[in-house]
């Protein structure tokens, strides 16, 4: 292969190297190599997000901070975004500054949380954002550096620096990255943006603070109850930090759990609801567990405490492989004050 | 390869985003923001105390026993003890001109 696309670049790798070296020693790395950005390249991201270097693209009150459109283009550039990923990324960092998702409390948290972008629409395809194979896996440049982009944008304007004010005790993988796109073709029902009032043609950005996956396995259920069984189990197991009731979680539903559903007729509602009613713990076994104080009364083993409220805080995406009987569970990062948000894309 | 440095931070000392300084190579190095903290108090005696409560749990009851021992230690007494919406929003205005007003010191911050 010696075409004009795989030549290799004239200039000397040894100076990329200098200055990748120049940007760990300033502290603005994620802890993997950053791509040098040049005048033209951060221009190229700023006109592909039609902004320019001095628009603010949101604020952070507890933060005291502004997000300028300069910084968000250089920490695309950084992270190896292409300009047709700008979009994407200026409407997550907007979607960052919404009010209700409360950015201080996720990104600041012990819990650690990773934000997951699931994008939705027409751009995901056009761009090649992955919502197959290895959904979550590496190897899809779109899914490795918008998600890493936005995170440098938290490291590097937000101050969210491990220690600072990123006080997770263990964080999370998906601090790196944690992007991925709605399997539109083969949903059963509406995919997430529809759902949130915007239009099929309509791309779409859905943001969400997410704690560590559990992966949900059954080969063998072949009718809704049994499956979603597990997935209600998955979400309200002992150890998951949402025992008061008002948390969202997001269900990705993938391979042969979609044909389950699918084939059932069952709708998304009627699935939701199913999940939301049996993803309960009583009382009596959070106190077993020291999840909540005090001494086991008779009442309590019979009083239930839900891990929703509300069908619509069960988020159901339909994304991954198409064999395979795995599903995967994110529980919601925790309170009732941070709540995804979905932004449309420019 | 780059000519320029850019700074992808907001800092004091680069707030445009760009460092436009005269040394652009890679071996130079930027200094890290500065910040600077409010005057402490010589003495705690007597002082008005404020406490922020943030909803995390025991926050409160913790405030309240540290501002009982700072009466009993230095004469303190707690003008007001205010509630977030959560731990990780700001206080109110109401609450933030009201502390400027008539506290003289401010306990704030439990985790977990």
């Amino acid at each position: 292969m010696n075409t004009a696309n795989n030549s290799p670049p004239a200039s000397d790798p040894a100076e990329a190297a200098a200055w990748i070296e120049f940007y760990y020693r300033q502290g603005w790395s994620d802890g993997l190599p950053l791509v040098p950005p040049t005048e033209a390249s951060v221009r190229a991201m700023l006109n592909a997000g039609q902004l320019s270097p001095e628009d603010i693209l949101g604020t952070i009150p507890e933060r005291n901070a502004r997000i300028p459109a300069e910084k968000v283009a250089i920490s695309a550039v950084m992270a190896g975004c292409l300009p047709d990923y700008f979009p994407v990324v200026v409407a997550a960092v907007s979607a960052l500054c919404h009010p209700d998702f409360a950015y201080h409390n996720p990104a600041t948290s012990t819990g650690g949380s990773a934000l997951a972008l699931i994008v939705n629409g027409p751009i995901g395809p056009a761009l090649g954002i992955n919502a197959g194979n290895n959904l979550f896996g590496p190897g899809h440049r779109p899914n490795a550096t918008i998600g890493r982009a936005l995170r440098l944008v938290m490291m590097n304007v937000l101050n969210t620096r491990p220690g600072l004010l990123d006080r997770a005790t263990l964080g999370h993988p998906g601090k790196y990255t944690l992007c991925f796109a709605e399997d539109e073709a083969n949903t059963p029902w509406h995919p997430l943006h529809i759902e949130r009032g915007f239009q099929p043609h309509d791309s779409t950005v859905t943001l969400y603070a997410s704690n560590s996956l559990s992966g949900v396995y059954n080969q063998l259920a072949s009718r809704p109850e049994p499956l979603l069984l597990e997935f209600a189990d998955a979400v309200c197991n002992l150890a998951t930090p949402n025992v008061y009731g008002f948390n969202q979680t997001l269900l990705v539903l993938a391979g042969e759990h979609t044909e389950v559903l699918a084939k059932s007729g069952w709708s998304k509602r009627q699935t939701r609801e199913f999940v939301v009613q049996h993803a309960r713990r009583t009382v009596a076994d959070f106190k077993r567990a020291a999840r909540l104080p005090g001494p086991i009364t008779p009442d309590d083993e019979t009083t239930w405490r839900y891990v929703m409220r509300r069908p619509e805080d069960l988020l159901i995406v339909c994304a991954g492989g198409r064999a395979g009987s795995w599903s995967a569970c994110l529980p919601g990062w925790g309170n009732k004050w941070t709540r995804s948000i979905t932004v449309p894309i420019a | 390869m780059p000519r320029t440095v850019f700074d992808p931070t907001v800092s004091p000392q680069h707030p445009a985003g760009k460092d436009s300084g005269d040394d652009q190579s890679p071996g130079r190095e930027i200094s890290p923001p500065s910040f600077s903290y409010a005057p402490r108090p010589r003495s705690l005696d007597g002082l008005r105390l404020g406490l922020v409560e943030n909803t995390k749990f025991n926050s409160a009851v913790l405030l309240l026993k540290i501002a009982e021992r700072l009466h009993n230690r230095h004469g303190m007494s707690m003008i007001h003890l205010d509630r977030k919406k959560s731990s990780g929003h700001s206080l109110s205005d109401e609450a933030l001109g009201l502390f400027q007003q008539r506290a003289d010191l401010v306990l704030a911050g439990v985790g977990d």
